[in-house]
């Protein structure tokens, strides 16, 4: 049999199969979907969660106040310390008539302030951009005992607290979709079962003429990974309108804005519907195998 | 062609269904497995199939040992034995001819050849004219001859037969044996397990006698009772 014609048959047979138990077909379509877009969601708050990351810590800097008497060789020998740690991407040195530079401008239209700018005590500052937040911490502390420091300040609490909320939500997230795939396999398995047992006969008589256990298989391998398919297609399409919609209605837009970066996106979808094919595909094997092995 | 060497067979339920078999079977023999129920006919054909896995001996089948072979190679054994069953078990939502057809189809034989050996087999039966016909509207006799197109339509070198008279009515009977003297004719070892005792009579075939899983008799030309 030419391969053209022996997915024609498997086509068929496929078909036959799905015809012959609908509303069971519905059931594992459906927890399909569910688990998928669950693990969409997931998908979508990482995605989120991480942007919102980034985001904040480009916004934040490590700033370092130096102390008054700290010489130019010495604030020299730490930056140059500094900027040899790992997750810095640049520091800066902010003179103290830079930062009053700064002031000024911060508070012009308040004419009334500039005086008390130009003679308030301004330290001079170096200003550290990092790469990684998630490395702030390791850094302060390496840098903490310096002598030419004066005060460290950073906005530690905000990224900590986010990154914590990243590590709980993954861990969470991922055994909550772990679980959940193994439930739906179980579910497409079930309904895989059905099909197989209702085709029994013609498994049987397939054996006895010499049929290989693969050829046997795949019908029922490709109803699983079909019910796989629509299932996550649905929950890409659900999850798709249900995110535009949020993304367009999104209350905290000037704070928190939603991400719309298509290629994280298309990526996302392309889990959903790997995701669905492999749970179908895993559901159906076992199942059949089983019943194969029993069968002999 | 086929061979039993010290064959023994014990369920997994403690039944021992085979002790010590010795047997050998030669190419284009025609022979009939007579006993008592119970006695252990199915079991040889099962064991010929592969359906069965003897507990000790050696079984060897179209000059293999298949004692031993692996579950990927138990297609491959099957696709040289062709099997008649008492109850046809044929698919009874397909016509005659995709009954056959169906064979060869899940072996992956190409649809030109298929239609070939189809039409062959149904016609080599006599049944080309109710290819179109649904299981239940064959009759008895003639549903089992759709059962034998289906066994021998891949031209195998064995065919296995358990009671297929075991339904019919006696001429019928004798015609279906008839048929599979005829396939016996064109080199196929035919092997019938059967309590028909006239057939047997009137064959004058080679006969091996079951009693309580031992061989208690194995003569050429003989006949359902043993002559003492
Ligand atoms: N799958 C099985 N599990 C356990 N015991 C079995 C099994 N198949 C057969 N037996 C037992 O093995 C013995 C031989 O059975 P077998 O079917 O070979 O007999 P038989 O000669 O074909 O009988 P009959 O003429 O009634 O068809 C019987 O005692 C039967 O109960
Ligand atoms: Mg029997």
């Amino acid at each position: 049999m030419s391969s053209r014609m022996r997915l024609g048959y498997f086509l068929s047979e496929t078909a036959s199969n799905l015809r012959y138990n609908g509303l069971m077909t519905l059931a594992s379509i459906g927890t399909v979907t569910v688990s998928m877009l669950v693990l969409g969601a997931f998908l979508l708050f990482n995605l989120n969660l991480k942007s919102t990351i980034n985001e904040v810590s480009s916004k934040t800097r490590v700033c370092l106040y130096l102390k008054a008497e700290a010489s130019v060789a010495e604030v020299d020998a730490l930056k140059r310390m500094i900027e040899g740690l790992d997750g810095v991407y640049k520091v800066d040195y902010v003179s103290v008539d830079k930062a009053r530079e700064r002031l000024k401008q911060d508070m012009s239209g308040q004419a009334d302030l500039g005086r008390i700018v130009d003679t308030a005590p301004l330290p001079a500052s170096l200003e550290i951009e990092m790469v990684d937040t998630s490395k702030v911490a390791s850094l302060t502390s390496v840098i903490k005992g310096q002598p030419a420091i004066d005060e460290i300040h950073y906005g530690e609490d905000i990224i900590t607290t986010l990154n914590m909320i990243r590590r709980i939500v993954q861990i969470g997230g991922l055994a909550a979709i772990i679980i959940l795939c193994l439930v739906t396999a179980f579910v497409i398995a079930n309904t895989i079962r059905l099909t197989v047992f209702a085709r029994r006969k013609e498994i049987r008589i397939m054996q006895l003429v010499g049929a290989t256990d693969w050829f046997i298989n795949w019908p029922f391998i490709m109803e699983g990974i079909f019910h796989g398919l629509a299932g996550s297609l649905l929950a890409v399409g659900i999850a798709a309108a249900g995110y535009a919609w949020l993304v367009k209605n999104w209350p905290l837009t000037f704070i928190f804005p939603l991400a719309y970066n298509e290629q994280a996106l298309l990526h996302i979808s392309i889990a959903l519907l790997a995701g669905g094919v492999l749970v179908g595909a895993f559901g159906s094997f076992s199942s059949v195998r089983k019943f194969l092995k029993a069968l002999a | 062609m086929i061979a039993f060497q010290g064959v023994s067979v014990v369920y997994p339920n403690g039944v021992t269904a085979l002790r010590n078999l010795d047997l050998k079977i030669e190419k284009g023999d025609f022979l009939f497995l007579v006993g008592p129920t119970g006695s252990g006919k199915s079991t040889i054909l099962k064991l010929i199939y592969r359906e069965e896995v003897c507990t000790s001996g050696r079984i060897i089948v179209a000059g293999k040992e298949i004692t031993g072979i692996s579950r990927r190679q138990i297609p491959y054994l099957r696709r040289g034995i062709g099997v008649v069953f008492q109850d046809f078990k044929l698919l009874t939502r397909r016509t005659a001819w995709d009954n056959v057809a169906f064979a060869l189809h899940v072996i992956g034989v190409g649809r030109t050849e298929v239609k070939r050996q189809t039409a062959k087999a149904l016609d080599s039966v006599g049944l080309l004219h109710k290819a179109d016909a649904l299981p239940t509207e064959l009759s008895a006799g003639e549903q089992q001859r759709v059962c034998i197109a289906r066994a021998i339509v891949n031209n195998p070198v064995i065919l296995v037969a358990d009671e297929p008279t075991g339904n019919l009515d006696p001429d019928t009977s004798w015609d279906i044996v008839q048929l599979l003297s005829r396939i016996n004719i064109k080199g196929t070892t035919v092997i019938m397990a059967t309590h028909d005792r006239s057939i047997v009579d009137r064959m004058r075939k080679r006969v091996i006698a079951l009693q309580n899983g031992r061989l208690v008799r194995d003569e050429d030309k003989g006949a359902y009772i043993g002559e003492l």
